[in-house]
């Protein structure tokens, strides 16, 4: 049998990237000089394991690398050092490194040797001369118990599966000192009730002679949460708290089923692969099957059919769409991965960038189990991460400015996500200084964005932050405050289909709140026609339809055409005019407007006929065909017939552009009052 | 019940059973059908087993399942010249008594 080994190396990686993860997010938890027990063990575990894969799947940097940081951390997990707030600076470069390390096997490129090597050497100098520093050495606790320790070892069935094999795990046990072992086949089946690949025997194990606890504990690492393990010193038998835990640990279901998928999200970031929670999967089967019965019934109708039967034909196919809208709703939830995966970036941004400023701040994320597209979650990373950092950079103030505003020393970032709508709503809310409109507007006057007389509404005013070259910073730092990116941000969260606004509050708080579609495959459209044509309007951009009434439309300098709605003056675009569609009905009286909004600005649309309503897949007209101004897309409607999708915003920006001619049939012409 | 004809005639004609060089993980779901089989034959069993380099705890389990049913079932099953890579797992994992080993000479 050949064993694929390039299907494990990915997943290797993977995981890997998990346990770095792990390894930060706790790493970020500690607090130096005091040493958390279950924080340092789940560091070691995850450092253990992407040595051991290392050296297994032949990336000897990887694991070399990683062994001086575990021989380190077993030091602080042995009590043999503290743990000092250099030691975890060390640690989350090495985990930098190792994440470095892992993408370039990823990529297979070459590593950064001097980096690796220079991290390196400052971790081997840590364990060459700290430990014997009196200042961070610590008594080593005395081993109680060097008679040796009692092992309980009853393995769940599946832990063979995975790798695990009691007899190497037993001969390692062996090289540590005298190994009486027992085993107990009471569970085991007979053979014809035997599956041969799972596990059913236990073993008591009495260990004796000058053995570390802990060189147990490392050769049943791989097995942990796979067996249940109770490790008893033989001097006392009870067993001790660590092991109780160690116990319940064990006993919770041992399938882990994850939904965690590629962490680092941003530019360079992207994965190919997901992660689905085998839920969703059962969910997805479920769903082909309710199919699968559906088309068994109909083939059965359609080899009998008569007229008779033409109630229970419409009922099948009824049926059938529901299947596939729910099938359609299934595949599309697989897709779907929590923000979180977003999220987890920050505790270490802002503790770094807090290193770095002086600044105290923290960070507090909710709703981390919102979920959305995986596509739209690697593209949000870096506009996320640009905001953030300006929170920080632009919005907290230094600890003695807070404290002499009357404010606690350190300042809090809020990031926030919930579903609204069919969108997902992310807020980033900072407690800093807010925004001087005043500057923002006088900065806008001096960089020449706005004419000095201009009169803006406050939003309007804070929405020059967004404006290409805009930056208030005083200072330019490598952070932010060169006036480029939030005008990327803008631009990035528009390309999305979402839009991003800002509230704030003079010396208070500042949110900047971004809209974002759940996912870019799919979309709720509205039909409609023009002359022979089918076009396809987001729903999400439609505020009305209407029928024209003639005392509301008004014509300015005989050029543009505005509809009346309420209080409000909103421009009528003749869509058979901008797109070049030939139609009989030209005529503004008794025509058809929709009312669409794109960008912040608001427009209506004169149409032939409203259609129905539909979900539509999206396909890239960019990649079958070429970019056109004012359409996002195309689809494919059920008569096999091709619409195009609109962009609202890029619609607007075509019409206002002056490239189509104001129609020939003008206002007089239709007979509408001007 | 075991007939004992049954069980004098499949002492006479054993099979055996060439063990090659694994009884691990990758191939117990053939062994166990393999040897599902051996015991519908009702009959005596020699295990050619010098060649086993790979033998890990569900090679192990299997065989002490074997074992056990067939001495439920009166059939004699023994080995013959088993490998180091045997005897060493089997002691380490106390199963050397459930596979029912021939001392070493």
């Amino acid at each position: 049998m050949t064993i694929d080994m390039e299907q494990f190396k990915t997943t290797y990686i993977e995981e890997s990237h998990e346990g770095l993860e792990v390894m930060e997010s706790k790493l970020l938890e500690m607090d130096a000089g005091e040493t958390d027990e279950d924080a340092i063990n789940s560091i070691f575990r995850a450092a253990h394991s992407i040595k051991g894969g290392g050296a297994t799947f032949g990336f000897s940097d990887i694991s070399n690398f990683t062994h001086v940081v575990e021989t380190l951390l077993d030091e602080i997990r042995n009590g043999e050092r503290v743990i000092n707030q250099e030691a975890i600076d060390l640690f989350l470069t090495s985990v930098d490194v190792i994440r470095e390390m892992l993408t370039a096997a990823q990529k297979g490129e070459a590593i950064d040797e001097a980096r690796a090597s220079d991290v390196k050497q400052q971790l081997e100098k840590m364990l060459g001369t700290q430990a014997d520093d009196p200042a961070t050495l610590v008594e080593t606790q005395a081993n109680p118990n060097n008679v040796g320790w009692d092992i309980h070892f009853i393995p769940f069935p599946e832990m063979l599966t995975r790798g695990n094999d009691v007899v190497r795990m037993f001969r390692e046990l062996g090289e540590l000192g005298a190994f009486d072992v027992q085993a107990d086949l009471a569970k085991l089946p007979t053979l014809k009730d035997l599956n041969p690949e799972e596990c059913h025997i236990g073993w008591k194990i009495t260990l004796t002679g000058s053995v570390l606890r802990d060189q147990i504990d490392e050769i049943f690492a791989w097995v942990e949460g796979d067996c249940e393990l109770i490790i008893t010193p033989l001097a006392d038998t009870k067993p001790t708290k660590q092991d109780a835990k160690r116990q319940s640990q064990a006993k919770q279901p041992p399938v882990k089923v994850t939904a965690a998928a590629e962490r680092r999200v941003g530019a360079g970031a992207e994965s190919s692969s997901i992660r689905v929670d085998i839920e969703k999967i059962d969910a997805l089967i479920n769903m082909v099957g309710e199919l699968v019965i559906t088309q068994s019934m109909l083939s059965q109708l359609g080899e009998d059919f008569d007229m008779g039967r033409c109630e229970k034909l419409l009922k099948g196919l009824g049926q059938l769409e529901r299947n596939t809208r729910e099938l359609q709703e299934s595949v599309m939830r697989i897709r779907m991965i929590p923000i979180s995966f977003a999220f987890n970036r920050f505790p270490r941004m802002i503790h770094d960038m807090c290193g770095k400023f002086g600044k105290k701040v923290v960070l507090k994320l909710s709703g981390e189990s919102t979920e959305l597209d995986k596509t739209v979650m690697e593209k949000i990373g870096d506009p996320l991460v640009h905001l953030v950092r300006n929170s920080l950079d632009h919005g907290i103030e230094m600890p003695e400015q807070r404290v002499a505003a009357g404010k606690p020393e350190s300042g809090t970032v809020h990031l926030n996500a919930f579903h609204q709508g069919g969108n997902i709503v992310i807020e980033i809310t900072d407690d800093g200084a807010g925004l001087d409109k005043d500057k923002i507007f006088a900065k806008a006057v001096e960089k020449g964005l706005v004419e000095a007389s201009t009169v803006l509404s406050d939003d309007k005013i804070y929405d020059l932050l967004f404006q290409p070259g805009f930056s208030t910073a005083e200072q330019v730092t490598d952070i932010s405050g060169r006036g480029v990116g939030m005008d990327v941000v803008k631009r990035n969260i528009l390309a999305l289909g979402g839009s991003v606004e800002v509230a704030t509050e003079l010396g208070c708080c500042t949110t900047f709140t971004i809209r974002l579609p759940l996912t870019l495959a799919i979309l709720d459209g509205q039909l409609i026609c023009v002359g022979d044509e089918t076009y396809i309007i987001p729903l999400i951009s439609i505020i009305e339809s209407l029928q024209v009434d003639k005392k509301s439309v008004s014509a300015i300098a005989g050029k543009a055409e505005l509809y009346k709605l309420r209080e409000e003056y909103i421009p009528i675009i003749r869509f058979h005019h901008v797109f070049g569609v030939h139609t009989e009905k030209i005529s503004l009286e008794n025509g058809l407007l929709v009312v669409v909004e794109g960008n912040g600005y608001k427009a209506a649309l004169l149409v032939d006929d409203l259609l129905g309503q539909q979900q539509v897949v999206i396909k890239s007209l960019e990649t079958n065909f070429r970019k056109i101004d004012g359409v996002s897309g195309a689809t494919i409607l059920g008569d096999g017939t091709v619409a195009l999708i609109l962009d609202v915003a890029g619609l607007i920006r075509v019409a206002q552009s002056g490239k189509h001619q104001h129609p020939l049939n003008t206002i007089e012409n239709d007979g509408v009052a001007a | 019940m075991i007939n004992q004809n049954d069980a004098a005639l499949s002492a006479v004609n054993p099979i055996t059973v060439n063990c090659g060089e694994s009884i691990d993980i990758s191939v117990v779901m053939a062994w166990r059908e393999k040897l599902l089989e051996i015991l519908s034959a009702k009959s005596a069993v020699l295990l050619e087993a010098n060649s086993v380099e790979k033998f890990d705890t569900a090679g192990l389990q299997v065989m002490v399942a074997f074992i056990k049913d067939a001495k439920v079932q009166g059939l004699s099953v023994q080995w013959l010249n088993p490998s180091d890579v045997i005897r060493r797992a089997a002691t380490l994992t106390d199963l050397t008594t459930a596979l029912e080993l021939p001392d070493v000479i």
